[in-house]
C-alpha cells in the first residue's frame, strides 16, 4: 500500500499499491530499471520502504517480519548462495533457520533435489554450481516450508528450456494450493500464458493492473506485447530501432 | 594489437580514475595520507642507505676497521671494504628477485584470472595477447611501485655517498624498468602451467596459505634473533653474502652494471647491462609468444571447473542433520534458527582455504609468545604479593591470548562473511539478535574448547594450584564471552557484504572500534577479578574474601553489560541494512 522508495533525490518507487491474492499468479511487468526488484525486494523485507506498508498475510513485513517472512519464499535474479556449501546442506540451513521438523525436511530436500533433477550434484559444493543450477537450487530451498507468498525475480532466467518449463509447472502447482505467487519477468509470453493477472510498472509507477482482458479494454494491441509496449513507450522504440536498420 | 592494448589500457585508466574522483571522501584523504606516508618512506630509506653507506666509506671507519683487523688477527677482519660495497647493490637485487619470485604467482594469477572482467573480454573480439599483455602489466604495477618506492631511494642514496655520476642513475632507472619483467614472465608461464591443473582460485587459496605460512616462518625466526645474530653475525657471513654476486645470476649482472655505469667501466656495463636486459627482455618476450594459447585454455579450463564433491551422507539424508558432538550443549541452548546459523558456518569456514591462513600468523604469534614466558624471558622478576597475581595472569594470559586470536578471525568479520548471500537470512524467519547469539556461540567456542586445554596445561606446566586453575579458567571463559560479543558486535555494526578476498571482511571502522573497546574490558575484566584481591591482600587481608567475591561479581555484571550492549548495537543496525 502506497509503497514508495527513495534514494537520496531519486524516487525509484512512488507510491504502488498493489494486492495479489492466494491462489494466483501475479505477473509484475516492466522495462528495465522501472522498479521491480525495488518493490520485490521491499515486499519481502530486503529493503525498507521510504512510506507505505507492505503486508503479508497480514503481518506488516517491517513491524512483524519474522511471522510474515515465515510465510514467505524468495528467489532473486541473481541467486547468491554460500559457495563452500553443499546443495543438500543449503537445504537442511534453510530447513533450520524456518524451524522444519529435521526429518520431514530432509525427505522434502530430496524430493526436491529430485524434481530440479539436482539429486546426483547434491553433495557438490554451490560454488561450481552453473547459474541455472544455483537458480533451481534457490527454488528448491524458497519452496521447502511452503510458502504462502512465492516471490520470484525474473525466475526464467538462465534456465534451459526444461527447467524453465519445470518452473512454470511448479508455479501453477504452487498456486493450485492456494499460494499466492508475484513474479517480475521480462518475458512477455511467460506472463501472458501463466499470469491470472499482471501489473506494468514504468519509472516507479504502476500504470496498468488487471487480467489480460481487462488491460486488452480501449486499446488497440492484442497481445500483452503491444500492449506493455504502447503503455511504456516502447512503440516509438521500435520505429526508431526500425528507422536504423 | 597495439590499437587493442591502447583501448584496454586506456579502459584501465578511466576506471582507475573513476575510483579515484568518484570515490569517497575519506578513500581519498586515505589514499592522500597513504602517499605523503610513502614519501616519507622514500626520503627515510634514501637517508639511512646514504648515512649507511657515508659511514662504511668514511676514513674513521676505515681506521677502526683496521685497528681492529690489527688487535685481533684471528676473526679475519677486512681492511678494506670496498669489495663488500661493489656486491652491495647484487646483494639487494637478488633478495628483491626473490621476493618477486614469491609474489609474482600470487599477483600475476590474480591479474589474468581472476579478474572480474575476463569473461567480458575473452569473448571480446581483442586478441588474446593483448589481454594478456594489459593483465600482465597491470600485473607488474604492484612489483614497480615496490622498486621505485624501497629500492630507488636506497639505490639512490648508495650512489650518492660514493659520489658516483649521472650514468649511475641512469642505469639504475633502467635497471629497475627491466627488473620485474623476468620474474613476473616466469611467474606468468607459472600460472599458466598451474591452472592448467588446479582451478585458479584454488591455486590462489593455497597460494595465499603458503604465504601465510612463509610470513609465520620469517616472523619466527625474527624472534629469534637474539639467539641467533651473535652466531652469524661475522666476516664469514659477510663473505657467503658476497657469493651472491656470482656471475650466473641476472641480479648480479644488473648489480655489476649498476657499479659499472658508477665507476665509469663502460665495457663492463655493455656486458652485464646488455646480458641482463638481453635475458629479461628475452624471457619476457618468449612468455608473451607463448601466452596466447596457454593462457587461453588455462582461462576455458578455469571455466569449467567445479566445486569439491564430497561423500554422500546417506544417513543425513534419512535423519536430518546430525549435531556434532561438542555443539550437543548448544542445540538445547540455543533457537533452532541460531543453531542453524552456528552449523552452516561452521562448515563454511574451515572449507575456505583463505579463512585459515587469517588464522595461521596470530595462531604463530599467539604459540611464539607462550613459549617465552614459559621458557622464562620476559616475564622478569616477581618477588613479592604481586606474584601470587602474576602466575595466575601467565596462564590466563597467554590462553586467552590464544583464544582471543582464534575468535576473532572466526568471529569479528563473521557477519561480513555472508557476503552477497545475506540476503539469505534477511529474508529467512530469523532476528538480527538471533542470528548474532548463533554466530556469538561459535566465535565463542574457543574459550571453552581450547582455552580450557591450554590453562589446565599452563596451570600443570606451572605446578599451579587447584584454585590458581580455576581463578585463570574463570577469568579466560568470562573476559572471553565480552571480547567475543565486543567483536562481533562491531563487525555487525559495520559489516561489509560486497569484498572479493576475505581480508576485506573487516571494515576500518570494526577494526579500529573492536581493539580498543575489547582492550578496555579486559583491563577492567582483569582489575576486577585479580586487582580487587590483590588491594584486600595487600591492604586489608580480612576482606580478601569478600573482595574477591565482589570483584568477579561486578566481573559479571560487566561482562553481561557488555554482551547485552555489544549485540543490541549490531542487531539494531544489522536490521537497518539494505540489500
Amino acid at each position: 500500500m502506497g509503497l514508495q522508495k527513495s534514494y537520496g533525490d531519486t524516487l525509484a518507487v512512488k507510491g504502488v499499491d498493489l494486492a495479489v491474492y492466494p491462489g494466483e499468479i501475479f505477473g509484475f511487468l516492466g522495462p528495465n530499471g522501472a522498479g521491480k526488484t525495488t518493490t520485490i525486494k521491499m515486499l519481502v523485507g530486503l529493503l525498507r520502504p521510504s512510506a507505505g506498508v507492505a503486508r503479508i498475510g497480514g503481518y506488516d513485513i517491517q513491524r512483524e517480519p519474522i511471522a510474515a517472512k515465515r510465510l514467505i519464499g524468495y528467489v532473486p535474479d541473481q541467486p547468491y548462495l554460500p559457495e563452500k556449501l553443499t546443495a543438500r546442506e543449503f537445504l537442511e540451513f534453510i530447513a533450520g533457520l524456518y524451524q522444519l521438523d529435521r526429518a520431514a525436511a530432509a525427505r522434502r530436500a530430496e524430493e526436491l533435489l529430485r524434481l530440479f533433477d539436482l539429486q546426483d550434484r547434491g553433495d557438490d559444493l554451490l560454488g561450481g554450481f552453473s547459474h541455472g543450477m544455483r537458480q533451481k537450487t534457490a527454488l528448491a530451498g524458497a519452496l521447502l516450508h511452503n510458502p504462502q507468498a512465492f516471490f520470484l525475480d525474473e525466475p526464467t532466467v538462465g534456465l534451459d528450456p526444461r527447467s524453465a518449463r519445470l518452473i512454470k509447472d511448479i508455479l501453477r502447482e504452487v498456486a493450485g494450493r492456494g499460494t499466492a505467487v508475484m513474479m517480475s519477468t521480462h518475458i512477455l509470453e511467460i506472463a501472458e500464458r501463466m499470469c491470472d493477472r499482471v501489473a506494468i510498472i514504468s519509472a516507479g509507477e504502476v500504470i496498468a493492473t488487471g487480467t489480460l482482458e481487462e488491460l486488452r479494454v480501449g486499446r488497440t494491441g492484442e497481445s500483452l506485447e503491444d500492449i506493455f509496449l504502447e503503455l511504456t513507450g516502447g512503440a516509438e522504440d521500435a520505429a526508431i530501432a526500425e528507422a536504423l536498420a | 594489437m597495439f590499437q587493442a592494448i591502447g583501448v584496454l589500457a586506456r579502459a584501465r585508466l578511466q576506471i582507475f580514475r573513476n575510483t579515484f574522483w568518484r570515490g569517497k571522501l575519506i578513500s581519498k584523504i586515505g589514499m592522500l595520507v597513504l602517499v605523503v606516508g610513502a614519501g616519507f618512506g622514500v626520503w627515510l630509506i634514501y637517508t639511512l642507505a646514504r648515512g649507511a653507506v657515508g659511514l662504511l666509506t668514511s676514513d674513521q671507519f676505515l681506521e677502526i676497521l683496521a685497528t681492529a683487523a690489527r688487535e685481533s688477527p684471528e676473526a679475519g677482519l677486512p681492511t678494506d671494504f670496498r669489495p663488500y660495497l661493489d656486491s652491495l647493490p647484487s646483494i639487494a637485487l637478488f633478495g628483491v628477485l626473490v621476493l618477486l619470485i614469491f609474489t609474482s604467482f600470487s599477483t600475476v594469477l590474480s591479474s589474468l584470472y581472476l579478474s572480474g572482467d575476463l569473461d567480458m573480454l575473452v569473448v571480446a573480439p581483442v586478441p588474446m595477447r593483448a589481454v594478456f599483455v594489459v593483465k600482465l602489466f597491470g600485473g607488474l604495477l604492484v612489483p614497480y611501485l615496490l622498486l621505485f618506492v624501497l629500492l630507488a631511494p636506497a639505490l639512490l642514496g648508495y650512489g650518492q655517498a660514493l659520489g658516483y655520476g649521472a650514468l649511475f642513475f641512469v642505469t639504475a632507472i633502467v635497471v629497475l624498468a627491466l627488473f620485474p619483467l623476468l620474474p613476473v614472465g616466469l611467474g606468468a608461464l607459472l600460472v599458466m602451467a598451474v591452472v592448467r591443473v588446479v582451478p585458479a582460485r584454488r591455486a590462489r587459496d593455497i597460494v595465499g596459505v603458503l604465504g601465510g605460512l612463509l610470513g609465520v616462518a620469517w616472523y619466527i625466526i625474527s624472534q629469534f634473533s637474539p639467539q641467533i645474530a651473535p652466531r652469524i653475525a661475522n666476516v664469514r657471513t659477510l663473505d657467503g653474502l658476497r657469493q651472491l654476486d656470482l656471475p650466473l645470476l641476472p641480479s648480479a649482472w644488473a648489480g655489476r652494471a649498476l657499479v659499472a655505469a658508477g665507476e665509469g667501466e663502460l665495457l663492463t656495463l655493455a656486458v652485464y647491462g646488455g646480458l641482463f636486459a638481453a635475458v629479461s627482455l628475452g624471457v619476457f618476450f618468449a612468455c608473451l609468444v607463448l601466452a596466447e594459447r596457454l593462457y587461453y585454455i588455462g582461462w576455458s579450463n578455469m571455466a569449467t571447473q567445479g566445486g569439491r564433491v564430497r561423500q554422500a551422507a546417506g544417513r543425513r539424508r534419512r535423519d536430518g542433520p546430525q549435531v556434532p558432538f561438542f555443539l550437543a550443549p548448544l542445540s538445547v541452548l540455543l533457537p533452532r534458527p541460531s543453531m542453524a546459523v552456528v552449523l552452516k558456518d561452521l562448515r563454511v569456514f574451515p572449507r575456505d582455504l583463505r579463512n585459515l591462513q587469517q588464522m595461521i600468523f596470530p595462531l604463530a604469534v599467539a604459540g611464539i609468545w607462550a613459549f617465552q614466558l614459559l621458557s622464562g624471558r620476559g616475564r622478569g622478576e616477581m618477588d613479592g604479593p604481586v606474584e601470587g597475581i602474576a602466575n595466575l595472569l601467565w596462564p590466563a594470559g597467554i590462553s586467552f591470548f590464544v583464544c582471543m586470536s582464534l575468535s576473532n578471525v572466526i568471529g569479528g568479520p563473521s557477519i561480513s562473511r555472508e557476503g552477497r548471500g545475506f540476503w539469505l537470512l534477511k529474508t529467512a524467519p530469523i532476528s538480527a539478535r538471533q542470528i548474532l547469539v548463533g554466530k556469538l556461540a561459535l566465535a565463542y567456542l574457543p574459550y571453552p574448547l581450547v582455552g580450557t586445554l591450554l590453562v589446565t596445561l599452563l596451570v600443570v606446566l606451572q605446578r599451579g594450584g587447584l584454585l590458581g586453575f580455576a581463578v585463570a579458567l574463570g577469568l579466560v571463559l568470562v573476559a572471553g564471552l565480552g571480547t567475543s560479543a565486543i567483536a562481533l558486535g562491531m563487525g555487525a555494526a559495520f559489516p561489509r557484504f560486497d569484498w572479493e578476498n576475505p581480508q576485506q571482511q573487516n571494515t576500518l571502522q570494526a577494526g579500529c572500534l573492536a581493539p580498543v573497546l575489547y582492550m578496555s574490558y579486559v583491563a577492567f575484566a582483569a582489575g576486577l577479578a585479580l586487582g580487587l584481591p590483590a588491594l584486600g591482600a595487600a591492604l586489608a587481608p580480612e576482606w580478601t574474601g569478600w573482595l574477591t567475591a565482589l570483584g568477579w561479581a561486578l566481573l559479571a555484571v560487566l561482562t553481561a553489560g557488555v554482551v547485552w550492549a555489544a549485540l543490541a548495537m549490531g542487531a539494531a543496525r544489522l536490521e537497518q541494512v539494505e540489500v
